[in-house]
């Protein structure tokens, strides 16, 4: 197990908390920064790779609450992302309600439909969640699919053109990056205070969590919920922003794609987060882009797209699970020389 | 005298194992109780019953008058009862502040838009909690020098002082500890014990012990109750206990 | 009616036999090592693929490509287990279960790259002829599967209630360390059960394969078998059985009375009253974890 280290070496590392707050302050105003001056610097589809991004960024954060902050194994994530693409969507051609509203709903409903799937799972053990999920996926995809006077059916619902701030496609990216930037400092001040350290308490020693008063089951709802509601979140943008929303986007793959961006980038981390979104959103078009150089001509490529995509993901979960279980922010943290934070924070990862 | 802890009648059984068998004891408030026994004797299981992860067959634990077999775990924090573990059970991905915080959990009050904004009640809270910690346990227990280090890697027996507390930091009426001594050198048990002694003594904090290490528990223990096989076979002060017939055949022929 | 109802309950148990055997995989992998195996299913697939390939891609006729897929799914499973499963003992729960499913993707994958998403049918090894029990008539294939997933079934249980190698592996899923203690060699045990487990996935899939035909998805049937576990209790053998009849049964009433799209649904729902209801499985036992 863990406990080899006898370090008598100041071990200034945070666990939980990371670097010192001004450092991490400074981060999160340049990253704002460059979010801001993108659009000017960047082409059309740099843009539109960006809203893909960030858009991913927020779900992937969401199921790090969840699997990586909490330990709760959630398989069938991508239906909370289609409950909050539908549910914003209904939202908006029903009601005609505003992109913001319609994204706080999205939110809602997931957090929501999340419960009703947790709170069977979680009064029992940890695997039971897992299929609680997979059943999640399934039975909401078969609403998604069957009840076709709300959802469309198969074909689905598909969405008019937004003008956020009357900016066209540039305001909906900065709409879709300010809710990203929000999420993403609101779940990190949500590891610095009492219900963050919870979370990490119940999934390294559930016993030990309840000797000191947290109610674990609620605790693992909380995290299982508010995972979801972010995934939701993520969901109502990408609905916004796709324009479509029809079952074949929430299923099992786009689930195995989110837990790989979860394990690639690091689990309880939310730099992490942004940096498995950011390698899992690109890696398709980088496989895309080396298919089409390399098969030549005549190969069938969209047949062959799938297949390997769902190669990929599996290994980068496997290969990333057993030979660098902390992700790229352990590679990162290791390449600055941070190595034996690493080590003393193995822990149970 | 009042006894904070009172346990009569309590019997578990595992299957065809019976770990306890009609165990009664007391606690008497602001004193250090000790259950000692040699090992397998159900002196874990008697704290795992109390803390509510084991269902009692028989028999009833009240506390300050409250009935605990009916409430669930979580609550035992909340009503003052804290409690460490044989093998310590301290989050090994926190640091030490972070760990001994989670003692005040029940204690604070942040909701989740509270932490989620962090800026204003949430921050307020933790900057208080952080100066609270550092003012009582960080001190009492010399600990500051660790306070930001991971847990992980750090000496047992600092590890076991964190451990303390952090059970401290709830500001317990009871503090159980299983096995405080375990795995430690003489000098550092005489510290342990001294520092157990010390809590008792200017706090009104209730101590219930188990150890297997019997000088030390003879040294600072105001009452001991011996197990052996899930039964008491004796109750009483040190000094009874040691010229007990039946304590000194259980010890001398188990191990 | 009646006898419609009584012909296609009948259907519904002969193909719960599928199921009873997958389940079986399930169960042993998770008795003996405490992993849930999320690629129980693409395990089922691989043998079902290898049994393709040889017997009918290569032409080595039926009982080849059964050797080959039976012995080709219980190499594979230990070769997963050994250096895959191996190094991450000692690691949380979640993390063997999230590379199983990474595993399962992978298998997905490779299985689609040189198959192909397109449904193959397997050659005619189960008599297709049906069967009749007065005037009710039992598709052919699905009877003859279920009588050898009967027999297979049959014998693995006799196998773990009565060798000494199934004892070893009921002594390592009680208690590790004791049954270390006691001299039993609990890696060989890891590698048994997987291997067991790659057999068990295979036979499976081979009749699953005999009646439907073999896609690269045929693994996520697999999933519905997770509501046959549930419903039986995560670690009872013999609970199994009932469960998986149980679900087959409903599976198809449902699937002719409500509809194909319900059939699919159904499993989960099973899956999801079991948790309200009776969570430690009809006949699973209640842990009580030792702190």
């Amino acid at each position: 197990m863990s406990n080899q280290m006898t370090s008598t070496a100041p071990l200034k590392t945070a666990g939980v908390g990371r670097p010192s707050g001004n450092t991490e302050a400074i981060s999160w105003a340049l990253l704002a920064l460059a979010l801001l001056v993108l659009p000017y610097f960047g082409s059309v589809y740099v843009v539109y790779m960006a809203c893909l991004i960030a858009i991913n960024v927020i779900a992937t954060v969401g199921l790090n609450i969840t699997v990586g902050y909490a330990g709760l194994l959630s398989i069938g994530h991508s239906a909370f992302l289609g409950v909050g693409a539908y549910a914003s969507a209904l939202a908006w051609l029903h009601l005609g309600t505003p992109l913001f509203v319609n994204v706080i709903i999205g939110g809602v409903a997931a957090f929501a439909v999340g419960l009703v799937f947790g709170i069977p799972a979680l009064r029992i053990k940890g695997v039971y969640l897992a299929i609680a999920t997979l059943a999640a996926q399934y039975s909401l995809y078969f609403v998604f699919q069957q009840w076709t006077a709300v959802t469309g059916g198969d074909r689905g619902l598909s969405l008019p053109k937004l003008d956020v701030f009357g900016l066209g496609d540039t305001g909906f990216y900065y709409a879709v990056a300010i809710v990203a930037l929000v999420t993403c400092i609101a779940a990190r001040n949500l590891f610095r205070t009492r219900i963050g350290r919870s979370f990490v308490a119940v999934r390294e020693k559930d016993f030990a969590a309840e000797v000191l008063g947290i109610n674990v089951v609620r605790t693992k709802l909380m995290a299982f919920g508010i995972g979801a509601a972010y995934t939701g979140v993520a969901g109502a943008l990408l609905a916004a922003f796709l324009r479509l929303v029809n079952p074949d986007q929430f299923t099992l793959l786009v689930s195995v794609f989110f837990l790989a961006a979860v394990v690639v980038g690091g689990r309880a981390s939310i730099l992490g987060s942004i940096m498995g979104a950011l390698f899992m959103t690109l890696m398709p078009e980088i496989l895309r882009f080396v298919l089409e150089h390399t098969a030549g001509s005549g190969a069938d490529l969209a047949s062959l797209l799938s297949p390997l995509r769902e190669i990929l993901f599996g290994a980068l979960i496997v290969g990333f699970l057993i030979f660098e279980p902390r992700g790229l922010v352990g590679l990162v943290e290791r390449a600055l020389g941070r190595s034996e934070a690493i080590e003393a924070r193995q822990s149970e990862h | 005298m009042q006894n904070l802890l009172e346990l009569s009648g309590i019997s578990v059984a595992f299957g065809g194992i019976k770990a306890l068998a009609d165990v009664s004891l007391a606690a008497a408030a602001n004193r250090v109780t000790a259950v000692i026994g040699p090992n397998g004797a159900g002196k874990t299981s008697l704290f795992n019953v109390i803390s509510g992860f084991y269902p009692a067959d028989t028999g009833q634990v009240l506390f300050a008058g409250n009935d605990l077999l009916k409430s669930p775990a979580h609550t035992r924090s909340a009503m003052g009862i804290s409690r460490t573990f044989q093998n310590i059970a301290l989050f090994p991905g926190m640091t030490v502040e972070e760990n001994i915080k989670l003692g005040a959990h029940a204690h604070l009050r942040s909701g989740l838009l509270a932490s989620a904004l962090y800026f204003g009640a949430a921050r307020r809270e933790e900057q208080a909690i952080t100066r609270r910690i550092g003012e009582t346990v960080l001190s009492l227990l010399d600990l500051r020098d660790y306070r930001d280090r991971s847990v992980s890697g750090l000496p047992y027996g600092v590890q076991k002082r964190i451990e303390l507390a952090r059970a401290l930091v709830t500001q317990p009426k009871l503090l159980m500890l299983d096995e405080p001594f375990a795995g430690m050198p003489p000098p550092e048990k005489a510290k342990m014990s001294s520092y157990i002694r010390r809590i008792v003594t200017e706090t009104d904090v209730t101590a219930l012990l188990i150890d297997h290490d019997m000088e030390s528990i003879m040294s600072m223990s105001d009452h001991i109750v011996v197990l052996n096989f899930g039964r008491v076979i004796a109750a009483g002060t040190p000094a009874e206990i040691q010229s007990d017939p039946a304590v000194i055949e259980a010890y001398l022929g188990g191990e | 009616m009646l006898m419609q109802l009584l012909e296609f309950s009948i259907i519904g148990i002969a193909s719960g036999g599928i199921y009873v055997l997958a389940a079986l995989s399930f169960v042993i992998v998770y008795k003996a090592t405490n992993v849930f195996n999320f690629a129980t299913g693409e395990m089922m697939m691989f043998g079902t693929y290898l049994f393709y390939l040889v017997d009918y891609q290569l032409g080595f006729g039926w009982i080849a490509g059964l050797a080959a897929a039976l012995a080709g799914s219980a190499i594979l499973a230990m070769v997963l287990e050994r250096s895959l499963m191996r190094p991450l003992i000692g690691r949380p729960a979640v993390v063997m279960v999230m590379v199983t499913l990474g595993i399962g993707s992978i298998m997905r994958g490779v299985a689609g790259l040189f198959w192909g998403p397109e449904v193959r049918q397997l050659t005619e090894v189960l008599p297709r002829k049906p069967i009749f029990l007065g005037d009710m008539l039992i598709p052919g294939k699905l009877a003859w599967g279920f009588v050898i997933a009967g027999v297979i079934a049959a014998l693995f249980m006799a196998y773990y209630r009565y060798s000494r190698a199934g004892t070893a592996i009921r002594a390592t899923s009680t208690d590790q360390i004791t049954a270390e203690s006691l001299g039993i060699n609990i890696r060989a045990v890891f590698l048994l059960s997987w291997g067991l487990a790659g057999v068990l996935a295979a036979a499976s899939g081979i009749i699953t394969g005999s009646v439907n035909g073999v896609t690269p998805q045929l693994g996520l049937v697999a999933l519905n078998v997770l509501a046959v576990v549930m419903l039986a209790g995560m670690t009872s053998v013999g609970g199994v059985v009932i469960a998986g009849l149980f679900v087959g049964w409903l599976e198809t009433l449902v699937g002719a009375y409500l509809g194909a799209s319900w059939q699919s649904f159904i499993p989960y729902l099973v899956v999801l009253l079991v948790m309200v209801i009776k969570p430690n499985g009809l006949f699973g036992e209640r842990r009580i974890e030792r702190i």
